[in-house]
């Protein structure tokens, strides 16, 4: 049985959602998103998945960014932040999600009972 | 850095050409800085050319995400809503006829029209005393040329050059019609 499919539907459906909560705690260079994603198996991505949407959302008002000079021997970074804009977007966000978890957990409970 | 890194972001940047400069610059900056941390983090070469993919894809991975969003540009929507009713089939049986005969005429007869006037100069020079080169020319009063070989030559060149620059323009615009229509036919779920 493969789930690696479905997984990635998912995976994609979320990623955006994932990236505004990341920056929400603290603000990133694409890099560290990168990194941070790949602790996690599901949402493990790559430069040409993450840098064009987090570019999108620059453009959507959601983020604003900065280039920032790094210690000797690194390359200078993109640093990425949520807008006031984002911030009320990731919030709408989580109350969709919440929404959906409460929907699954009304699914799963039903054939419990049964 | 590393050549096949060099080639690899100098790929990159071709492929974003549709794209303001600045935003290439940024965008090829960003990837760079990445390919460095990767390198830092001691991923071997092949791993980090695996890891980005090929560059034409990583191009497009941007071009598709921005190409998504409609700015102020009155021209795209003017294209957009073209498109929009050429899914009943109207504007498409105009344009599409129209650019993809331009384009390759245009382009061809630029070409055609510098490689006979190069042909009427090296006969000029050479007195290979060629036939039918009076039939070649731009500038003439009663079949004599008004205008020396060189002059014609470099009219000649110029004029190519329009034709081909607009035989291209054509075809570019052929093309980002058919995207439009395809990605308006995908909205509309037809």
């Amino acid at each position: 049985m493969n789930l690696d499919k479905w997984k990635s539907q998912i995976a994609r459906g979320t990623l955006e959602y994932c990236i505004l909560l990341m920056l929400r705690q603290k603000t990133c260079y694409g890099y560290e998103i990168l990194q941070e994603l790949s602790k996690y198996p599901m949402l493990a991505s790559t430069e040409s998945t993450v840098y064009p949407l987090l570019r999108r959302l620059l453009k959507e008002n959601y983020l604003e960014a900065f280039w920032k000079d790094s210690a000797e021997g690194l390359p200078p970074r993109k640093y990425y932040s949520l807008t006031p804009l984002g911030e009320e977007y990731v919030m709408r966000m989580s109350e969709e999600w919440e929404n959906l978890l409460n929907a699954i957990v009304c699914l799963k409970g039903e054939k419990n009972e049964r | 850095m590393n050549v096949k890194f060099e080639k690899f972001l100098a790929t990159v940047e071709r492929y974003l050409k549709p794209l303001p400069t600045s935003e290439r610059v940024d965008i090829v900056k960003e990837i760079k800085g990445s390919i460095l941390e990767m390198e830092q983090g001691d991923l071997s070469e092949e791993e980090i050319l695996k890891r980005l993919g090929e560059p034409k894809d990583l191009a497009k991975a941007y071009l598709g995400d921005l190409m998504a969003e409609e700015s102020g540009f009155s021209f795209t929507r003017v294209l957009t809503v073209c498109a929009f009713y050429s899914v009943a089939g109207l504007s498409g049986m105009f344009v599409i006829p129209v650019l993809g005969i331009v384009a390759p005429v245009f382009i061809v007869t630029g070409v055609l029209s510098v490689l006979c006037m190069a042909v009427k100069l090296t006969d000029y020079i050479f007195h290979l005393g060629l036939p039918y080169m009076e039939n070649i020319g731009m500038f003439s009063i009663n079949g004599v040329s008004v205008m020396n070989p060189f002059g014609e030559f470099f009219a000649a060149l110029v004029i190519g050059a329009v034709l081909c620059f607009l035989g291209q323009g054509a075809w570019k615009l052929l093309k980002f019609y058919c995207i439009k229509v395809g990605k308006t036919k995908k909205d509309l779920s037809i």
